[in-house]
């Protein structure tokens, strides 16, 4: 499903911290959202995923105003893997993925054979299958997301939302988790710390400082050296990798290290 | 181990789902039992023969003979409706107790998390120590407390929706400021009034008591419990959810802030009534929840049954030490919940298997 947010501004307790952001989410998109801390990434994800209520603006999600679409309808096609992972009560790994499919049942219906195949399913996906009986509290963080991942799957979405979902992963689980969302092939909006990472998988980027939309287009075309140092305020060299074709960025280091002078440290 | 390729309900699923039906079965048996075991002991000695007959006179139209009317009066009029009321109060307390943790997401919420308690000890106390030892304004102790739960309900439901979204957190809060305020009220109260024997009775209802219970006092609460108890076993999977925290529970479809107030007026209404028809008692709500968790796991469709089941039966028996412990007559069933909950309560919390508040 398609995404458009056409000037959304978001004030938490009297502060605008997204200011008139307008941005498009095509069907089969991965676009990434990058930008320094408290620049409003989280915030605006939020008001996507109807934690926040944008002040201003209109969300249209797959042609309809959102305002319009029940929690309930909007549950069946959004998946979203957030930040908010700490559960204080004892949940079995497959009773976690189960709540997935929350939005598709009804007051007496009871899971089925059905919703076992998809949980499961989302479980291999994630490569998480011998957890099933562990109990969720006792996973280690990256496992947690990685089950996270897996219960917005087993929503079966038409769209999903990512906050910075490569957290806690290491390397490997980080480049499967956005394997796994790219394979999917719908449209998907995620919050991104790692460029390198947003280079590989988006098709397109946003760039957030102050809340306010400052680039956006291709990573080549965003993701210069010099649109780097003004988001982050730090050096590097923007290659692009014979090998893979993908842009590769090394930063420098802010002080200078042994044995290795930054040009501008001088 | 799991066979990955066999795709339909894992075996452990199934085996944990046998297994609840067991225990399931074991419990409605252990409470049946309960129920029959405890209606046969208390001061004074009635053979259990004679108990039953008793009992089949009244249901079945069995005749009586040879039992006199005085030991048909202390099983039916005084001991039958006692049981009951311990069953429906228990079973009551500890589905509270469940939902409020669920609602507020915290494994130490109790139904008297909301300063409910206080509020109805402040209510009674009022009628008491203003009205006698009879009533104020026409009204028993019991609408007064009925009252002082809902008041404190009310007061807390403001408090923490001022400034703003109404956060879990600060529903927590404001219960420990009302229940604060309330206590002061009430102690207030208890100094200026200087009434010797409404203290006993204050002191008496607050350690709560179930010897009041006649039928037509059981019927109210039976009836709130049994709509309650219903709504919230087919709720199973939302208050599920619920335990995920607010922004889950919203990317999975659950209007939150309105989910959780209904669960809260309703929990509300309940304690009330219970509380205003035998006074508090404290550890039901806390412990049970957790002890039956700690058998079936956190999915309410599991332990919804198993927390009405062990609350009802768990109260049976403390109401029958409560009756039987002292010759010279009741002992607070409150005392007796706390006595045996506060130990149990710490050996879950020592146990190493079960994780109990996360990190």
């Amino acid at each position: 499903m398609d995404l458009t947010l056409q000037n959304i501004e978001v004030t938490v307790e009297k502060k605008k911290i997204i200011k008139s952001i307008s941005l498009s989410v095509g069907k089969g998109d991965f676009v990434g959202i990058i930008g320094p801390n408290g620049g409003g990434k989280s915030t605006l994800l939020k008001a996507v995923y109807r934690v926040l209520k944008p002040s201003n603006g209109t969300i249209m999600f797959g042609g309809e105003n959102m305002q319009n679409i029940s929690l309930h309808t909007s549950a069946k096609q959004m998946g979203v893997v957030g930040q908010f992972n700490t559960v204080n009560f004892d949940f079995t790994v497959m009773e976690m993925v189960l709540m997935g499919r929350m939005p598709h049942k009804k007051v007496f219906n009871a899971d089925t054979q059905e919703d076992y195949k998809i949980a499961l399913q989302a479980l291999i996906q994630v490569g998480m299958q011998e957890a099933v009986n562990r109990q969720f509290v006792t996973l280690s963080g990256g496992e947690k997301q990685r089950i996270i991942l897996a219960r917005a799957l087993a929503q079966q979405p038409q769209f999903l939302v990512l906050d910075e979902p490569t957290n806690h992963l290491d390397i490997k689980y980080q480049l499967q988790l956005l394997s796994i969302v790219k394979s999917l092939g719908i449209g998907a909006l995620a919050a991104l710390h790692d460029l390198n990472l947003a280079a590989m998988y988006c098709t397109k980027l946003y760039v957030l400082k102050n809340g306010c939309l400052i680039a956006s287009g291709t990573p080549r075309e965003v993701l210069t050296k010099e649109r780097i140092r003004d988001i982050y305020e730090i050096d590097c060299d923007v290659n692009l990798d014979e090998q893979t074709g993908a842009l590769s960025i090394v930063y420098h280091p802010l002080l200078p290290l042994h044995g290795m002078r930054c040009k501008d440290a001088g | 181990m799991m066979q990955s390729s066999t795709m339909g309900i894992p075996k452990e699923v199934l085996k944990k789902e046998r297994r609840f039906w067991v225990i399931g079965g074991c419990l409605t048996v252990g409470l049946a039992a309960s129920i029959l075991l405890a209606v046969c002991l208390g001061s004074v000695k009635i053979e259990v023969a004679a108990v039953y007959q008793i009992i089949l006179h009244k249901i079945i139209g069995l005749p009586l003979d040879g039992i006199s009317m005085a030991h048909a009066d202390i099983i039916w009029q005084l001991r039958m409706p006692r049981i009951l009321m311990a069953a429906v109060v228990g079973a009551g307390l500890a589905m509270c107790g469940t939902v409020m943790q669920a609602s507020v997401q915290n494994p130490l919420a109790e139904p008297y998390i909301l300063g409910i308690a206080s509020g109805a000890s402040l209510g009674a106390i009022f009628a008491i120590m203003l009205g006698g030892s009879k009533v104020l304004l026409g009204f028993g102790i019991t609408v007064w407390a009925f009252a002082g739960a809902i008041l404190a309900t009310i007061a807390v439901m403001f408090l923490a929706g001022m400034g703003g979204q109404m956060s879990t957190m600060k529903m927590v809060l404001a219960g420990a400021v009302i229940s604060a305020l309330f206590g002061a009220a009430a102690n207030f109260l208890i100094y200026i009034a200087n009434n010797a024997e409404g203290m006993r009775s204050v002191a008496f209802w607050t350690m709560g008591s179930l010897a009041g219970a006649k039928w037509d006092t059981l019927l109210l609460p039976s009836i709130g419990v049994s709509i309650a108890a219903i709504f919230f076993l087919l709720r199973s999977r939302r208050l599920n959810v619920l335990l995920l925290g607010e922004e889950a529970a919203i990317t999975l479809g659950i209007n939150i802030v309105r989910e959780r107030r209904i669960y809260m007026i309703i929990t509300a209404l309940l304690t009330g009534m219970i509380v205003a028809s035998c006074g508090i008692f404290g550890f039901v709500g806390l412990v049970i929840p957790h002890a039956v968790r700690s058998i079936v796991g956190a999915d309410h469709r599991r332990l919804m049954p198993g927390v009405l089941l062990v609350g009802a039966i768990f109260l049976i028996w403390a109401d029958v030490l409560s009756r039987i412990l002292l010759r010279s007559g009741d002992l607070p069933i409150g005392i007796i919940t706390a006595l045996i909950g506060a130990p149990f309560f710490m050996w879950l919390l020592f146990r190493r298997s079960f994780n109990f508040g996360g990190n």
